[in-house]
């Protein structure tokens, strides 16, 4: 029962970004039929307008994008090959280029972060308001207070132009599956560190505030009278009931992360979905910034549903509550 | 133009028209005084040519030592394209890179700026320049095997008519016929003596580009193209890279006899973040890139070793990119030409030069600067700054119309370049009793308002070409009006019998002296009527690393010496990589 209101709610959020999505695009200044006609003329311009439904009521003009988004139509780019109204290249072809690419570097800023924020967080915690906790809240408030398009191009500058420890950008990444494995984690490496940078702050913080509560639990002092070391009673009974707020914000990042994305793709020029947002935005390519929108809406709603579910597994007294209820 | 129009700016009926809207950048005028300098690699073969500044040039990017075969060249761009059809897509510095990767131009530009056959063997008018036959050189395949010969050519000129991109810059064009295996006539409605730049394929030389029938029959050609170029199409991502390999067919041998194209695969990387775009050639990641970002330029200038650059400020023949404020003459209140001279006598351009354009390039008081073959010595007659005259024409204005200032809607692309500059053109104008509207508009827009004339002031960029008839069609009388489609082409709406007469005159005379004689006079109208402000000179910068050889030194079938990077264009065909 539990799933089925999810789903539904799945459902009506969804349909809410697409109309969401479709009516502020539409509000934007300015006619896609002058990006399509390029100046061709009023001709081109009625032309346009009456082939791709633009003079019709928005209700209409909706209902027939929707109609074939459910049939897993995206549409066509208005640019990106297109030429006097001429169809472009389907959108969905753009989108199977780009979104392997920002799926890679979200996940691995993410690995990445967690990586290091959770030993920060987990030796901070075991001694709080000692020097390593103060010094490391201080370091995170700073990497958090810098922002993405600052970091990007000063770890280009260090680490690719001058020290050529990295590649810079417009580096060519070969797929994750062709073999060259290496060379694409150290490809994606840099852009991954900027995305990862930020979270780490945060994870960080979060973690050591939920750790350094659940350290004095009654559960922990048990722990301790049994004579475990105090790795294993971090790592096997504080971690686990300790990253609940953890996982909560990790799943909100996600948004933030495609947000950055942008910037990073941007610098970097990888051509993920961020790049393709970038450039379809500065071209007015309405359907394609329309199908990324969905998309990475969608994306944001599931993985927080599962972050929601996820709930069940690590918590016991969760499951057991639902399994009552 | 980052900072003022990306390529896909302009386009459509202005071919060339890469023409940037904003006003942004720019420099100015003594060329020696601000221009662009060359070091770096690049080995020297033989005499420079002439038509260069030496002590600025160099022989930059001009191959050093024996080719060296193989490798992969990366570029990278300010842009993409939208597609690959000449007839459906305008080319812009990216669009005609591409096109000389995949096409053969039927022409190419000499270096002292003479046009001579590329694809085709010969292009001969008859004595009155009222028809030409270009016959193409035999044994010539298109990519898909297919033969290039006179019914190819003449299914090109036949679609290039029939194009609403193009056809509206063939007026002079009668009739088309194919007179022969490999030989097509056109027959003039009047004489065209300079009808063979428009074949040298620069931006709004489109019609250069020999296609693939089969391909345009099919549809395809502008998501995959097909033509007899030095490369073959492989792959292409919107906005990602376009890849092709070397086209082991090729027609051209170089002069010792050895295969063209040298390297194996060349691929362009679309980066329109210039920063980025540097960055990636500092490391490695392309081998060469071309801006016309001031602030990019004066870092290009500052390496010290490893990189090889050319500017096009040291190119004197055609005519380079000027970025100017283009009114609409047509439109009240700058339909007074009192206002339009009281706004050229406003913009302090030294300052706007130091603040804005960085003094990249000189100062600019028309259409062709010092050094350029149609330089007026004698001046143009362009208004110097004077704030106090400014004043003085506002005022009078004023007077005749109720005493209200003169307000003045100043549209410019949405770039934080564009804004700055608008915003600091715009406290000029505020200073002499203009009240200044600046606006904001998309770049796609704010073309279709230079189209169809809902402006009053415009930033812009335009008229770099290898031949001053190839902006015919923005300053003709007969450009002012709507053609089909309810466009016009000469933006500024500018109606003068004179320039209509001075360029038709120089379209249809050979003698040297009288065409330099009649783009003058163009000038010294358009100096006086005002439909342009101008602001600066843009300049382009191509920069390469060390490894990557004659990228800046084209030859054509005969091995004379083809003309540099102009607006950021150069040709693929003969650079090399060493290793």
């Amino acid at each position: 029962m539990i799933w089925l209101r999810r789903a539904i709610q799945l459902v009506v959020t969804v349909l809410l970004v697409t109309l969401l999505t479709f009516l502020l695009t539409s509000l934007l200044p300015g006619s896609p039929v002058y990006e399509i006609c390029q100046g061709a003329g009023n001709a081109c311009v009625k032309q346009v307008t009456a082939l791709d439904g633009l003079n019709k009521p928005f209700v209409v003009q909706y209902l027939l994008w929707l109609k074939h988004l459910l049939t897993g139509n995206l549409g066509y780019s208005y640019t990106e090959g297109a030429s006097f109204g001429a169809q472009g290249v389907p959108i969905a072809s753009l989108i199977k280029t780009a979104y392997p690419i920002t799926l890679e570097e979200i996940v691995f800023s993410q690995v990445m972060a967690l990586m290091v924020a959770v030993p920060l967080a987990m030796y901070a915690a075991l001694r709080p308001n000692r020097l390593f906790d103060r010094l490391s809240t201080t370091v995170s408030f700073a990497t958090l207070s810098v922002p993405t398009f600052i970091v990007a191009p000063l770890l280009v500058l260090i680490f690719a132009v001058t020290f050529h420890v990295f590649p810079g950008p417009a580096a060519q990444i070969p797929s994750l599956f062709s073999g060259q494995f290496l060379t694409n984690l150290h490809t994606m490496f840099l852009p991954a560190a900027v995305l990862a940078i930020g979270s780490v702050a945060v994870y960080q913080r979060l973690l050591r505030a939920d750790m350094v509560a659940t350290l004095e639990e009654d559960f922990i002092l048990m722990a301790r009278a049994k004579g475990l070391t105090t790795a294993r009673i971090l790592t096997r009974h504080a971690l686990r009931p300790s990253t609940f707020t953890l996982m909560t914000v990790a799943g909100i990042q996600v948004g933030g992360l495609i947000t950055g994305a942008v910037i990073v793709e941007s610098v970097f020029q990888l051509n993920g979905l961020g790049l393709l947002l970038t450039h379809s935005v500065a071209q007015h390519d309405y359907p394609t910034i329309q199908a990324i929108t969905v998309i990475v809406a969608v994306a944001y709603i599931v993985i927080n549903l599962l972050i929601d579910s996820l709930y069940l597994v690590i918590d016991p007294r969760i499951r057991r509550a639902r399994a009552t209820s | 133009m980052p900072r003022s129009y990306d390529r896909r700016t302009f386009i459509a009926n202005g071919l060339k028209t890469t023409a940037g809207a904003a006003a942004l950048g720019g420099t100015g005028a003594l060329l020696d005084a601000c221009g662009g300098s060359s070091k770096g690699g690049g080995g020297t073969t033989t005499t420079p040519p002439t038509t260069y500044n030496v002590k600025k040039h160099l022989k930059t990017g001009w191959g050093s030592g024996t080719p060296v075969r193989g490798g992969t060249l990366t570029i990278g761009t300010e842009a993409d394209e939208s597609g690959f059809d000449p007839s459906e897509v305008a080319f812009d510095s990216t669009g005609v890179m591409y096109a000389r990767t995949i096409y053969d131009p039927l022409a190419i530009t000499l270096a002292d700026g003479t046009i001579e056959p590329y694809l085709a063997e010969s292009i001969t008018p008859n004595a009155d320049y009222t028809s030409w036959e270009i016959t193409l050189r035999p044994n010539v395949l298109f990519h898909d095997g297919t033969a290039c010969d006179g019914a190819a050519l003449l299914l090109n000129m036949k679609t290039y008519l029939a194009s609403p991109l193009v056809n509206f810059t063939l007026t002079y064009v009668d009739s088309i016929s194919q007179t022969g295996p490999l030989s097509v006539t056109i027959n003039m409605k009047n004489p065209w003596v300079s009808f063979n730049a428009w074949l040298a394929g620069y931006i709004g030389g489109q019609i250069a580009y020999v296609f693939a029938p089969n391909a345009s029959h099919k549809k395809t050609l502008n998501l995959h193209p097909v033509g007899t170029g030095p490369f073959v199409f492989e792959s292409w991502q919107p906005n990602v890279k376009f890849t092709a390999t070397a086209n082991p067919h090729y027609w051209r041998k170089d002069s010792a006899g050895r295969q063209l194209p040298y390297v194996d695969s060349i691929t362009f990387l679309p980066i329109p973040d210039v920063a980025s775009r540097f960055s990636a050639l500092q490391t490695g990641e392309i081998d060469l890139m071309h801006t016309d970002d001031d602030p990019t330029i004066l870092q290009i200038r500052s390496l010290t070793s490893g990189y090889a650059y050319v500017e096009d400020d040291v190119i004197t023949v055609g005519q380079p990119d000027m970025d100017f404020l283009m009114i609409n003459t047509a439109a009240t209140p700058l339909n007074d030409i009192r206002l339009r001279r009281a706004m050229a006598y406003a913009f302090n351009q030294p300052n706007y030069r130091q603040v804005i354009c960085e003094h990249v390039a000189g100062p600019t008081d028309g259409l062709f600067p010092p050094g350029n073959e149609y330089y007026n010595p004698a001046g143009t007659g362009y208004p110097t700054y004077n704030p106090a005259k400014a004043k003085a024409l506002v005022q009078a204005w004023m007077h005749d119309n109720g005493g209200q200032p003169p307000v003045v809607p100043y549209g410019v692309t949405q770039t934080p370049e564009s804004e700055r500059a608008a915003a600091t053109a715009s406290t000029y104008f505020t200073a002499v009793g203009f009240k200044v509207q600046p606006s904001t508009v998309q770049q796609a827009q704010l073309i279709g308002d230079a189209v169809l004339g809902f402006f009053h002031v415009l930033g812009w960029r335009q008229f770099a070409n290898v031949d001053p008839d190839l902006n015919y069609v923005f300053w003709a009388k007969t450009a002012a009006v709507s053609h089909t489609g309810g466009f016009v082409t000469n933006f500024a709406r500018f109606q003068d019998n004179v320039v209509q007469s001075e360029l038709d005159k120089a379209r249809q005379t050979a003698d040297h002296a009288t065409r330099v004689a009649a783009y003058q006079a163009v000038e010294q109208r358009i100096c006086q009527d005002l439909p342009y402000i101008f602001t600066d000179r843009d300049v382009w910068n191509v920069c390469a690393n060390t490894k990557t050889q004659n990228w800046n030194h084209p030859t054509d079938p005969q091995g004379h010496v083809g003309l540099g990077m102009l607006s950021g264009i150069i040709w693929p065909t003969e650079i090399w990589k060493t290793t």
